[in-house]
């Protein structure tokens, strides 16, 4: 039999037993997630995608009365060396005075249930092997413009890097993407499934 | 028959291999987005529930953080806290995505880049991470590592 004091001091060991494991479980997860996200900043500073951190995020006014803010937020992520960006009316223009090839990036799927009017499909996933197909057409057109769904998707993105490489300088980016375009009005045209 | 379960889950090559799976999708999804932050910070901004400030913030750290701690679940390195880092992770991933859901927003997981084959959003891939998330639960709960199985065989 023991005694109330040997009790009390058998608890305290098993508390510090039981502790001592929790605490030093948290206090490794939260060194591996501040190294992991020094490593991270160290490294961005000399990526060549690099961009820039805490950087202010203008608020786009897009449509709301007397240029106050809709609330929606577009954020000013640079597009990576070589890309420049094309607005909805810069394209617009281009589609109206046909000196642009629109590159659709998304999906089959959604390429065939609406797109820009004359747009090819070159989907990010299957760039490979569409490429060689829209070779020619790319290869006449003055310039390029590439798309995706929306202002947080990176396929148009990856496709015109894709381009760049094949040594097609004249393209750019619609970076406020399909989203924007049908909400601003712009031409939709679509395809029926084979 | 509880008691077997426990046992069963308990085991060390059970455990060898939730740490190999759980951290090797995390490698998996972190590394080609290590050099690509402009990219992630996108696929975050499309969740819109992050601050515009911060997206750059998530841009920068969330690979890395995927890649290293992957990197050290699956070599058994601090395998609890890892598997701590990792769990959180995805529970935040999965508050996210019904969130997300709930609104009914139609985005792209970002759980992958898109050329690698990244999925819609949906309540699937949250169902997905649910199963990832019992499985980090098992080096959280009975850690192993590599050193520890060689001290025993050695033992």
């Amino acid at each position: 039999m023991t005694s109330a004091p040997q009790d009390q001091a058998n608890h305290q060991n098993q508390s510090k037993r039981v502790g001592a494991p929790v605490i030093g479980t948290v206090a490794g997860a939260v060194a591996i997630v501040l190294v992991s996200a020094a490593i991270g900043f160290a490294v961005n500073q000399f990526s060549p995608r690099r961009i820039p951190v805490l950087q202010l995020v203008e608020q786009t006014a897009a449509g709301a009365p007397g240029g106050k803010s809709t609330g929606q937020t577009e954020p000013t992520i640079p597009l990576p060396k070589g890309l420049t960006p094309v607005t909805v009316e810069e394209a617009k223009r281009a589609l109206q005075d046909n000196n642009a090839l629109f590159v659709d990036a998304r999906s089959p799927d959604l390429f065939e249930e609406g797109h820009i009017p004359g747009s090819i499909n070159l989907p990010a996933s299957e760039f490979d092997d569409a490429f060689p197909n829209a070779a020619d057409q790319l290869e006449m057109a003055d310039d390029i413009i590439t798309y995706c769904d929306s202002a947080e998707c990176s396929d148009a993105i990856y496709v015109a890097e894709r381009l760049l490489e094949y040594e097609f300088t004249n393209t750019r980016v619609l970076t406020t993407a399909w989203e924007e375009w049908v909400k601003g009005g712009g031409a939709v045209e679509t395809e029926a499934a084979p | 028959m509880i008691a077997r379960l426990v046992a069963f889950a308990r085991h060390p090559a059970v455990g060898a291999l939730c740490r190999l799976l759980v951290g090797g999708i995390f490698l998996a999804a972190g590394f080609p987005k290590l050099l690509r932050p402009d990219d992630v910070a996108r696929l975050v901004a499309g969740y819109r529930i992050l601050h515009p400030d911060l997206l750059v913030l998530a841009g920068v750290t969330m690979p890395w953080v995927e890649v290293i701690t992957g990197g050290l679940l699956v070599l058994g390195i601090l395998p609890r806290s890892a598997a701590l880092v990792l769990a959180g992770m995805l529970v935040m991933f999965m508050g996210a995505g019904m969130l997300t859901l709930l609104r009914g927003l139609a985005i792209n997981c970002g759980c992958f880049f898109p050329f690698m084959g990244d999925h819609a959003l949906g309540w699937d891939l949250l169902l997905r991470d649910g199963l990832l998330l019992l499985l980090a639960l098992q080096p959280l709960v009975w850690p192993s590592s590599f050193v520890a199985c060689m001290r025993r065989k050695g033992g």
